[in-house]
């Protein structure tokens, strides 16, 4: 059940210590983790390293600070499982970006920002579906279209794009992994909304509900 | 619109949410749960903010719609429309008999044969792509070509106006599901005569009848998911003779026949190639004459949304599904099991799998966790308690073969004959054990597939089951032979050891299942095996359980020293053996062969990591511990200890004692020649005797040449054969790529150096073969690049280019290595010694720069080994002629200072470790 964020029962029940329930709760998010996962992933990295196995990791180190966590939950269960698969996810890019270092010689930061969303992985995220024959044509300019889009869009806006539709988090989740006041995360959002809009209505069909 | 600094500021001091915006979520929720929620609903519900709403809720739907590839993934599969027209070609319409989630079933008149039929009608989107349509009308067009007595008669498949449907024999009858959930309405009633009466549904009813005993409303197809409310739009199949269901499931005779006719016709498909990956009570439809038909032959396939099945979103009914098929596998004992969800149903009147969420009934599902049988219903007879449990076993191998079984055993158990299922096979006492206690067989099951998120939740649940203090040590014992199992397959035969002579006693048959050896299962494994360690501290009362608990930290050794974690292959190598020096060995051949075995296996782990006087000690240990036993004469001892003299020689070499190592080698290949005439079928003594010669070889005789081409050439014979007898076994190909690279020896002579380059490539492509097969087994990939380096080295001299490219992919592999294994010392040397191939080659066709760059590179990483093994000499010699090289290209580029320096570096090395030029 994408949507609910914070299971108040199910984390009730981790608190008696109800192993099931830790299973459970993390099964309700794996998707989503997952899906985040994939859409973060370096493009370099992504026939050489599985989601799935690097969820297997989060789910290691989630049951392993599971008792830290509950003592006192600063975030919800999503944002904090969310967190630590960031925090797995660099780890691996740091890894491969690292022998890939040596080779090319080439210093490049690691750090956070290489998680950011980026505007031409949402673009073809978004683009790709179009991808029928009669649509292939447009394709490219498509794509460029909307990453010049988002490009020009606010850092910020662009990553609640982000986080709302390709990871399904409530605006008060997107709050509370950006930082943001709950009005914060609503105006950024519906003002990055409109921005989108004046591309999006440009392409024939796009906007069409059916 | 704006999106200027100044209003992102504005927005983040806003007081309030949007709005728009938190309909927009709630909107986007009930998308997500699959409601058809539209903007317009939503702009005439809150009129005044209807300007806003119409123009961001469709950008949020598109965005949602297009973030995935999928464009039915949101689709609600139940609201299909479907406007179809009084005629379809040749059919007539007249009437809707049923709905579900692949179409809307009509009964229909054909008229030019005039008579009826049933129509499956699809919604056009099912069907949209053409590989679908492509995928549709070839299944069901196998599907017409089943003729069977329990398969619903399939007469073609047609389109009209843009719809395609499917027409089927009508069937005048009445849904397993339908008639279970009449029976769970009354429970109470426990009918249990065998009346044979009460089994026909009234003779000669038809769906019109009236009668009060007929299925009034019949239903044709129904495809009702579990818990979807849509009894409600059927009243009339209240109507059912109530007694009815209840009668069939209260019978566990009739259960049995149902099932028996079911497994017969899954068997006479699955003859035709024909799956049906959709076995479920909705699926079986059952006539007035008590016949079984099964409908929907492999329409599931034709019409599975995506084959990449998503945990969350499955099409179908979850709660039949096997395990493996949640994983995207599908194959005929897949549908035995169903059939076996669906029999369990119907004799406990429960769904064998439910949880709250589909992904917690996914998860029970993949850990086999259901109640049994009798534990909901006891009356239920243990024979008909155990088929069912074998048709649902965890793992299909454990199931019945094929349908045939299936119903040869359900048949066995209504004639009142003893079944097969309870006899006690191969994997007996831990399924007996499991049967006992069925969270540990979960737990077996869920090792053994290594599926998901379950392996924490299985360690620390094995640790309840283990540690409760009243169990028996019996128990305690099949527990670690399962766990001593189930780490068996990461470690079985076929995936072979790199150094191991002999298959384990234990090791899974040919097509058993096999796990894949990888850093995540090891790392997975690790807390069970945490557990054992502390257990074997704790609890330890008997020999017989110590020895398995040795068993277990090797096992975990072998995997770790496979993954170049020699760490922890280390430890967990010297915890075995603290356990094995507790026993008394006395005259136990066994313990003293598992002793001598874990000896070998520590010495490789040190050797590996450049402690070779350590590693001699544990040779020279092991020998000892096999020459003072008092049969040293068995085969099985003289194996081990022709490997602990190859072992040695080895370490001997690498320290430069010559003369030993060539003693030690000789001595293996002479025991091993031995044993090789003695029991020419033993294949481990062969493989070994091959890998004597291999380690031999560089010591034969030059002079004679004719010693050391009958050692190449016999080594060559051995794997050659082993290679073609076993072409499943990856390892005797790698043992053969290594053998053909080892024995390349430059020649002068030119059309020997033709056959050495075509030996040499032959090496090359079954190593890339296998490391292309195999990316996590860092063995093919050093196979790999030491074949590439000696290619390079090879043809240095006739064709430079080639060296250099051939070298390059050497380094590439080795770089990728020393990245992902920093603290494994060979793989830096390894890298290095290729890296000084290319400078040198580099240094001959006078490109110094490049020369000069891998030459320092070679420095850095020869340093990394020096700093995780500094005591070695041979490294720090090597070092200091790694700085030579630098100095020479650096002079030769006229840049004497740094040539100066490099030297300078040499000397200093030189001066420290006593070294001499040249050695």
């Amino acid at each position: 059940m994408p949507g609910s964020g914070f299971n108040e029962e199910l984390v009730e029940r981790l608190r008696s210590g109800e192993e099931h329930a830790f299973v459970e709760l993390f099964s309700i998010h794996r998707e989503r983790l997952k899906r985040m996962l994939e859409f973060r992933m370096d493009r370099r990295l992504r026939g050489r390293e599985d989601a799935s196995d690097i969820l297997q990791e989060v789910y290691i180190d989630a049951h392993q600070r599971m008792r830290h966590y509950l003592q006192r939950p600063q975030l919800s269960f999503y944002v904090w499982l969310r967190q630590l698969t960031t925090q797995r996810l660099i780890d691996v890019h740091r890894r491969h970006l690292k022998a890939e270092m040596r080779d090319i010689k080439q210093e490049v930061g690691i750090n956070r920002q290489l998680l950011a969303a980026t505007s031409a992985s949402m673009a073809l995220q978004l683009a790709s579906a179009l991808a029928s024959p009669s649509q292939l044509a447009m394709h490219a300019e498509l794509v460029l279209q909307i990453e010049r889009a988002l490009e020009g869009m606010d850092e910020i806006d662009r990553e609640v794009i982000a986080l709302r539709h390709f990871e399904e988090l409530r605006n008060s989740e997107v709050a509370e992994v950006l930082g943001l006041k709950d009005a914060a995360a609503s105006n950024r959002y519906m003002r990055a909304l409109s921005r989108l809009r004046e591309v999006l209505q440009e392409i024939p069909g796009f906007l069409d509900e059916s | 619109m704006n999106h200027d600094p100044t209003h992102v500021r504005e927005d983040d001091e806003a007081e309030f949410r949007d709005p728009v915006e938190a309909l927009g979520e709630e909107l986007l929720e009930r998308r997500r749960r699959g409601e058809q929620v539209t903007t317009d609903e939503y702009a005439r519900a809150h009129p005044e903010l209807a300007d806003q709403i119409r123009l961001q809720f469709p950008v949020m739907i598109a965005l949602e719609k297009f973030k995935e590839n999928t464009l039915s993934a949101t689709a609600d599969p139940y609201d299909i429309e479907i406007d179809t027209p009084q005629e379809l070609g040749d059919y007539h319409i007249i009437r809707e008999i049923g709905r579900g989630a692949m179409g809307v079933v009509y009964e229909a008149e054909q008229q030019s044969l005039q008579r009826r039929v049933a129509v499956k009608v699809f919604p056009r989107q099912t069907l949209r792509e053409a590989r679908k349509l492509e995928r549709f009308s070839r299944e069901s067009k196998t599907a017409a070509r089943l003729h069977h007595n329990n398969i619903v008669p399939v007469f073609g498949v047609g389109h009209h106006a843009g719809l395609h449907y499917f027409v089927m024999q009508r069937i005048d009858g009445i849904g397993l599901d339908e008639i279970i959930e009449q029976a769970k309405a009354q429970p109470q009633r426990d009918v249990s005569a065998d009346d044979t009466h009460a089994w026909r549904l009234g003779s000669g009813s038809t769906a019109d009848s009236g009668s009060n005993r007929s299925v009034r409303r019949a239903r044709w197809f129904s495809h009702r998911e579990g818990h979807l409310p849509d009894v409600a739009a059927e009243p009339e199949s209240k109507a059912v003779d109530p007694g009815l269901g209840l009668e069939i499931t209260s019978s566990f005779r009739r259960a049995a026949n149902i099932g028996v006719q079911v497994a017969d016709a899954i068997h006479y498909a699955h003859s035709q190639g024909v799956l049906h990956r959709d076995i479920k009570p909705s699926n079986l439809m059952i006539d007035p004459n008590g016949t079984v038909w099964v409908t929907d032959f492999g329409l599931a396939t034709a019409l599975q949304q995506d084959p990449s099945v998503d945990r969350n979103d499955i099409a179908g009914t979850l709660r039949f599904m096997a395990p493996e098929q949640l994983g995207g596998k599908h194959d005929t004992r897949s549908d035995l099991y169903s059939l076996g969800v669906t029999l369990y149903e119907l004799i406990t009147l429960q769904p064998a799998f439910v949880a709250g969420s589909k992904a917690a009934v996914v998860d029970r599902i993949l850990r086999g966790e259901f109640q049994k049988p009798r534990d909901v219903r006891p009356r239920i007879p243990r024979d008909l308690e155990a088929i069912v449990l074998k048709a649902m076993a965890l793992q299909p191998e454990q199931r019945y073969a094929n349908g045939r079984e299936l119903a040869d055993d359900l048949t066995r158990f209504i004639k009142g004959r003893p079944v097969r299922a309870r006899r006690i096979g191969g994997l007996g006492r831990m399924v007996r054990w499991a049967r006992r206690d069925p969270l540990a067989a979960s737990l077996v099951g869920t090792l053994a597939i290594v599926i998901g998120t379950s392996f924490v939740l299985v360690s620390s649940k094995w640790r309840e089951a283990v540690e409760e203090r009243h169990r028996a040590e019996n128990n305690l014992i099949v527990a670690l032979e399962s766990m001593d199992q189930i780490l068996g397959r990461f470690t079985s035969s076929w995936m072979a050891r790199p150094t191991d002579l002999e298959p384990g006693p234990d090791d899974p048959a040919p097509g058993e299942l096999q796990l894949l050896v990888s850093d995540h299962n090891a790392s997975l494994m690790e807390d069970a095996i945490r557990f054992y360690d502390r257990f074997a501290v704790d609890n330890a009362p008997s020999p017989r359980l110590q020895r398995d608990t040795a068993r277990v930290h090797k096992r975990a050794g072998d995997i770790y020293q496979r993954l170049g974690k020699y760490g922890k292959a280390e430890r967990a190598y010297v915890r075995c053996l603290q356990i094995l020096d507790q026993q008394d060995s006395g005259d136990d051949t066994s313990l003293v062969l598992i002793k001598a075995k874990v000896l070998n296996q520590l010495g490789l782990v040190k050797h590996a990591t450049s402690r070779f006087v350590e590693a001699e000690q544990q040779f020279l240990k092991a020998r000892d511990v096999l020459i003072a036993q008092v049969h040293p004469d068995q085969s099985s001892c003289q194996a081990e200890l022709a490997r602990t003299f190859s072992n040695l020689g080895q370490s001997q070499w690498l320290m430069f004692h010559h003369e030993d190592a060539k003693r030690s080698h000789r001595k293996a290949v002479s025991i091993l020649e031995t044993l090789v005439d003695r029991e020419p079928n033993h294949l481990s003594y062969q493989l070994a005797l091959a890998r004597a010669y291999r380690a031999y070889y560089p010591f034969a005789s030059d002079r004679n040449s004719d010693e050391r081409t009958h050692v190449k050439s016999a080594g060559i014979a051995i794997l050659d054969a082993l290679v073609l007898e076993h072409p499943q076994v990856p390892d005797y190909q790698c043992e053969l790529a290594e053998m053909l690279t080892a024995t390349i020896r430059r020649s002068r002579r030119s059309d020997d150096a033709q056959e050495q380059i075509a030996q040499l490539q032959r090496g090359i492509k079954i190593a890339r073969d296998l490391s292309d097969a195999y990316p996590a087994i860092p063995r093919y990939k050093v196979t790999l690049a030491d074949a590439l380096k000696t290619m390079g080295d090879l043809v240095d001299r006739s064709d430079s280019d080639a060296a250099i490219s051939h070298l390059n992919e050497a380094v590439a592999i080795y770089r990728s290595l020393t990245s992902n294994f920093p603290d494994v010392p060979a793989y830096h040397f390894l890298c290095a010694m290729a890296l000084r191939e290319h400078a040198q080659t580099l240094f001959r066709i006078e490109r110094f720069g490049e020369s000069k760059a891998s030459a320092e590179q070679a420095v850095e990483d020869l340093e990394a080994y020096t700093r995780l093994r500094s005591g070695n000499r041979m490294a720090w010699n090597m070092l200091a002629r790694l700085h030579d090289q630098v100095a020479e290209a650096s002079m030769a580029m006229h840049e004497a200072d740094a040539a100066e320096a490099a030297w300078g570096n040499a000397r200093q090395i030189r001066e420290k470790w006593n070294l001499q030029w040249g050695l």
